[in-house]
This record gives structure tokens, sequence and C-alpha cells, in this order.
């Protein structure tokens, strides 16, 4: 393991994004980030800004009006990024389905990595989630590194 | 010079997207327009769908009022049903946990306006008092946030005599701990420099705006549904309104923290009423919903508003939402024109905003 990778591991920065949902989740990842479950005892912060942020939660069907943000959002993170799904209406679009408003779940506007279900989910689900995203995370970082040390050899 | 500066959709003070269009002189705030609309699904529509299921759709207008959202869903079906008459049992638990819920909202408020001043540990331990009463939440319905306890002619979950008594120790144990998040920010300096005076809302302004809620109560209008036009079982436990005189963040603020012990306190006087009644959750209609209804509950943020209609069908003809928000949202934008930039978010946390209520 590199040393990006371990402490990527140890601190994984995750930015939080609601687009359509009831905020039921919402409330699960603050509660995530409090005392009771304190999920920062592992290193995970929150942030708000997207160039900060490996790990991007996104709650809630996609709403037509907030499409464009959440592409925008994803396009400014770094690489390597996840994105996890939070709740069942954002990984299928759940008990909105039929709604005129949003156009399904998360994956038709950005491509996701893990998906945690239930409505709501509870707090014990997104930290398993974020444990399986650290993983993908490593997985592409040294898939990223390998592509880069292929062009290094092909240039020499 | 004037600037344009975009606030939000995605802001770490709100958790849901609400953009403002701040335009600025300096660090003034001369100009504000506020778009909404970004968590719009199109709820109301969805609602012309068989009325069982729509008390669980109704529950996910907005997770934070869910046991409001459902109650006022499902007193607005009950009253175009023809001799449907809830039982007293369901009744008192639908009010039990319309209480719980005002606590664990204001508690959440609360703590996110310390978060939106810099006291990042009070809002920590907002939160683990709020955990405290989703326990209860869980103990009693086997849901932390979404109960799905209430469904058209009553309540799905009985609260036996044991539960009742936990209930009272938990009474018990959050006037302790509501004790102490009240000495700390009443007796703090600092939070009070921060938030005196700013975002004042005079009285007069909140009568003509028509806000209503803790938004309402902190410039003195003694307006509150539960006093107003009493539902449930507060026509037999009386409340007062609990108002503030100042108008500003601190006010709205401090009626929030004065209504937990309110709600302790009517959590208190409810529980023993379940001593006795029987034990009946559920009243089976005959007739199907016919013609048209309102129905009106206070919720942690104001009233809320439903309409129904129904077409003698298992599918409801029309519903109408109006949150608590969508009253309160007019009164942001006068609020933070005249202000700086640093209390935008102050102000608009100090609404309690809750887009997913706001957009449906
Ligand atoms: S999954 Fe359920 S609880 Fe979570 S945001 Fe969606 S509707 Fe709300």
């Amino acid at each position: 393991m590199s040393l990006t990778e371990i402490s990527r591991k140890k601190s994984p920065w995750v930015i939080h994004v609601g687009t359509g949902g009831c905020n039921g989740c919402d409330l699960e990842i603050l509660a995530c980030l409090t005392p009771r479950y304190d999920v920062s005892r592992f290193g995970v912060m929150s942030t708000g800004n997207p160039k900060h942020a490996d790990v991007m939660l996104v709650v809630g069907p996609v709403t037509i009006k907030y499409k464009e943000i959440i592409k925008n959002l994803y396009d400014q993170m770094p690489d390597p990024k996840v994105v996890i799904s939070v709740g069942t209406c954002a990984s299928t679009g759940g008990i909105y389905q039929g709604c005129y408003g949003h156009c399904g779940g998360v994956d038709k506007v950005v491509p996701v990595d893990v998906y945690v279900p239930g409505c709501n989910v509870r707090p014990e689900a997104v930290i398993d989630g974020l444990v399986l995203a650290l993983d993908i995370l490593n997985e592409k970082e040294r898939k990223i590194l390998e592509e880069k040390k292929a062009k290094a050899k092909g240039a020499a | 010079m004037r600037t344009t500066i975009q606030f939000g959709p995605q802001h770490p003070v709100w958790i849901e997207p609400l953009r403002l269009k701040l335009t600025t002189d300096g660090e003034l705030i001369k100009d504000v327009d506020l778009e909404a609309g970004y968590v719009h699904r199109g709820l109301e529509k969805k609602f012309e769908w068989d009325y069982n299921k729509a008390a669980y759709l109704s529950e996910r207008v907005c997770a934070i009022c869910t046991q409001h959202h459902s109650t006022c869903f499902c007193l607005g079906v009950e009253g175009t049903m023809a001799g449907l008459e809830l039982p007293r049992r369901a009744a008192i638990i639908r009010t039990i946990m319309l209480e719980l819920e005002r606590l664990h909202s204001h508690f959440l408020a609360i703590g996110l306006t310390l978060e939106a001043i810099g006291f990042e540990n009070m809002f920590m331990l907002c939160f683990r008092h709020r955990e405290q009463v989703l326990d209860v939440f869980e103990r009693t319905t086997g849901n932390r946030v979404l109960h799905g306890i209430n469904i058209v002619g009553g309540v799905t979950r009985n609260i036996g005599p044991e539960m009742a008594k936990e209930i009272l120790d938990f009474c018990d144990d959050i006037e302790k701990r509501a004790h102490e998040i009240e000495r700390i920010i009443v007796s703090s300096y600092t939070i009070k420099q921060r938030m005196q005076g700013v975002g004042v809302m005079t009285e007069k302004m909140a009568k003509e705006l028509g806000v209503v809620g803790p938004v309402a109560r902190g410039s003195n209008v003694p307006y509150d549904v539960r006093h107003a036009a009493p539902h449930l079982l507060y026509r037999e436990v009386k409340v007062t309104p609990i108002v503030e005189k100042d108008g500003d963040c601190w006010a709205r603020s401090l009626v929030r923290v004065r209504e937990l012990f309110q709600s302790i306190d009517l959590i208190r006087q409810l529980v023993p009423l379940l001593d006795g009644t029987p034990d009946e959750l559920f009243a089976k209609s005959k007739a199907m919903p016919e013609g048209e209804n309102i129905a009106r509950v206070e919720a942690p943020r104001g009233e809320l508003f439903y309409y129904v209609r129904g077409k003698k069908s298992k599918e409801l003809d029309r519903v109408k939402v109006r949150t608590s928000t969508y009253g309160n949202g007019l009164g942001i934008a006068p609020l933070i024109k005249g202000s700086h930039i640093a209390d935008v978010g102050l102000i608009t946390i100090t609404f309690d905003p809750c887009i997913g209520c706001f957009d449906r």
C-alpha cells in the first residue's frame, strides 16, 4: 500500500449532497457524524467543498432542476472519486417512482459505486457503505497509478 | 461596486438545496433573490393514489416532521369519511408522538443554529440529546426517523404500560438535558452577542407576511394551531403559545428552547391518559372518502395544512399541502436585505427551513 492509499483510507473526506429526498436519510447521515455513531473516529470528515472530497454521499432521487448541479459537483471532485447512493429513493426512485419532478435514481446522472438500501437507511448501513466505498477508492487509485506507469513506459 | 454572489444550492449551512442570489455592496446585502424548486418532486400529483398508501407517502414529504404530515393527512381523509370516529387511544398515541417529534425537531434546529455561528461542540451536544428521543421512537414504533404508524382510521402500534413508564422516565432524563442546553445558551455572552439584534422581524412585518410557528411567536404573535384550532387531544390538554418580543434570531431560538419544556410537560400530561383507555387502535370506515375537508396541525415549524377531496373511490381526487416553511419562506428575503454576508446563514437557519416541505 502506498502512502497516499494509507492516508486516503485513514481519512476520507465526504461531501453530502441532498437532492430530492425527504430528509430522512440526510438526518441519518448527520447522526453518523455526531456522537452516537461518530464516524470521525475513523477519520471521516464532512466537507462542503467538492474539490476537497473523495466520497460523495447522494440522498434522494435527482430532481430535474438539480440534475445539472449534481453533474457539476461530480466533475469538480478530483480523481479517484466514489459515489454512494444513500437510501432507496436515491437508488431506484423508491416511493417517488412515477412522480413527474425527478429523473429516477442517481445512477441515471452520475456513475454510482455503492448502493445503500433502506427507507430510511440506518446509520450502521451508511457506515457499512462507507467502508465498502473506501476499498473501491483504493482500487481506483491503483488503476490510475498503473495507467500512469504504463504511459511513462510507453513514452520511454 | 455591486457584486452578485450565488449562495447555494449546495451549501454547508443547509443540508438541503436552496439558492439565494445576493447582490452585495461590500459586506452589505442590497438585494436578494430566493430561488427554490430544487426538491420539487411533484408529490401532490402522486397523492392521487390509494389513500392507505398515501399515508406513507405523506410521511415522506419531509422526514423531520413525518408524524405531523401523516397525522394531518389522516385527519383530513378521516373527515371526508362519513361516520368514522377515531378511537381515543389512537388519538392519544398520535398526540404523544407529535410532541416527541417536536422535541427531536427542536433539538435539531437549535443544534444547527449553533453550528451556523461556529459552536460545533454545542451542535454535537444537541445531537447527542436528540438520539435519546430517537431511541424512544425506535422502542415504540420500530423506526428511528420515519415511523409509519399512522393509517387512516387509527394507528398500528400500541403503547403498553411498560412503554408508558419508559416514556415518563425518558421525560425526566430529557428535561435534565434540556435544562443543561438552556443554561449554556442563555448564560453564554458570546451566543447572545452574536444573535441579538440580527435579522429582526417586527410584529407588524410578521403579521403582514403571515409567518407561522416559532418565527411568528418570536415576533410576539401568539399564534399556535394547538391553541387556536385544537385538534386531537389538544382539546383536553391546554396549550398556551410561547412568545418572545424581540423578533431577532435570539428570540426565535429562545422560543424553540422554551418549547422543549412545553413538549415535555405535555407528554407528561398525555401518558397517564393512556391508563384505562380501551385497547382499541383502529376503526374501520364503511364509507369511502367523499367531499372535501381540510385539516391543520401545528408542526415544529408552524402551521401545516392539508386539503383533501375524495371522489367516492379508493383513489383521492386532490390533495393540497401547505407546509409551514412555505408560509415562512416569504420572510427570509426581507430579513436578509440589509444584513451582512456573514449573517445570511444564521438568519436563514433560524427560520429552520425545510426545503423538502418548501418544494414538495
Ligand atoms: S430513502 Fe426514504 S427516507 Fe431516505 S430520503 Fe428517500 S424517501 Fe426519505
